[in-house]
């Protein structure tokens, strides 16, 4: 009487276990599906790719030789100390230029959509610019590009967070 | 006898119980799998056609009618050549069944200006956008940044001058 008793509690005991395994592995598979869909949530970067290419385009205001220098040009320019027709130094140019024009792109602010931005070229290998603004998240368009002139290479990135 | 018989109808009730709560269990699992799948589904949708309208306002700006080509130094992409922009808009309605869109506006966004002036043969360059089918932001409108490129004269050499700017495409959207 005592040895059925204590099978029927064991299979009772077998069957609770049983059915918390299916549990856990019906919530395992649940929080894998909601993990792919965590990990993209980095977003199509054609807009950002478009906005590099235009920015680094864009006519300064630095003068050399009768032609007015772009933001591409000036990259080449800064690390030389080229000082614009003007008198100005080419790298505070460069800077203000892509300043002005990341401001008034990108509405940064806790009510716009763009969080933040993260701005950087490098001129063989070494930092030339950098701005940073607003929050970094999770979440971001990123786009490069690089260039070479001559002897000298400039690697420019943006990362756009939302 | 009748107590064995009695044990047993309580486990097979027992076990009706359990497989019924294991179905509702599993039915609830698969309507929040399932509503989950139908969600994303659509925000791909979403994304897809973003992804579409952004291609159409770079298509449109990399298309020989607006693009810069060979004229402003070495080839560009995302370059709209604005005097050739001036010269569609006369033509613009003629255009208006191939570009299937409501309105192309290109909005010159720096150097900054803090009137508008819309750009016309008279004041051309000193103005900062231009609204080729003049029927306003209608529908949906998706914009992307372009180079907006012309020549000026400095002295007396002929100067390519570029831009940022914005093309801004809107479109009606059908619901079959």
């Amino acid at each position: 009487m005592i040895k059925e008793i204590k099978k029927s509690g064991q299979e009772e005991i077998v069957g609770f276990a049983i059915i918390l395994i299916l549990i856990a592995v019906i919530f395992i598979v649940f929080l894998g599906l909601g993990k792919s869909d965590a990990q993209k949530q980095e977003l199509e970067d054609f807009e950002t790719t478009s906005f590099l290419s235009a920015m680094l385009e864009t006519t300064t205001t630095c003068e050399k030789n009768g032609d007015f220098l772009s933001v591409k040009d000036l990259i080449f320019e800064c690390p030389n100390y080229y000082f614009c027709l003007d008198g100005n130094n080419s790298c505070e140019v460069l800077n203000e230029t892509v300043e002005e024009i990341l401001e008034v792109s990108w509405d940064v602010s806790e009510e716009s959509s763009v969080k933040g931005y993260d701005f950087e070229i490098f001129v063989n290998d070494e930092e030339r610019i950098k701005f940073v603004q607003g929050n970094i998240t999770k979440a971001y368009k990123g786009a490069s590009q690089n260039y070479a002139k001559t002897v000298d290479s400039a690697d420019i990135y943006l990362k756009i967070y939302y | 006898m009748v107590k064995i018989c009695e044990k047993g109808q309580v486990k097979i009730q027992q076990m009706a119980f359990m497989l019924l709560a294991i179905f509702i269990l599993f039915v609830m699992i698969g309507i929040v799998i399932v509503s989950s799948k139908i969600s994303n589904l659509e925000k791909t949708a979403v994304e897809y056609q973003e992804k579409n309208a952004l291609t159409l306002a770079s298509k449109i700006a990399n298309s020989p009618e607006f693009s810069c080509g060979n004229s402003f130094g070495n080839q560009k992409s995302d370059c709209v050549d604005l005097e050739k922009v001036l010269g569609l808009k006369k033509i613009a309605e003629d255009y208006e069944d191939f570009w299937e869109v409501s309105n192309i506006e290109i909005r010159i966004i720096y150097p900054q200006d803090e009137e508008e002036i819309e750009c016309s043969q008279e004041n051309y360059p000193n103005c900062n956008y231009i609204d080729l089918l003049e029927k306003g932001i209608s529908g949906f409108s998706v914009s992307n940044y372009v180079s907006v490129c012309h020549k000026e004269k400095n002295i007396n050499k002929i100067v390519n001058i570029c831009e940022l700017g914005q093309i801004i495409v809107s479109y009606e959207v059908e619901n079959d």
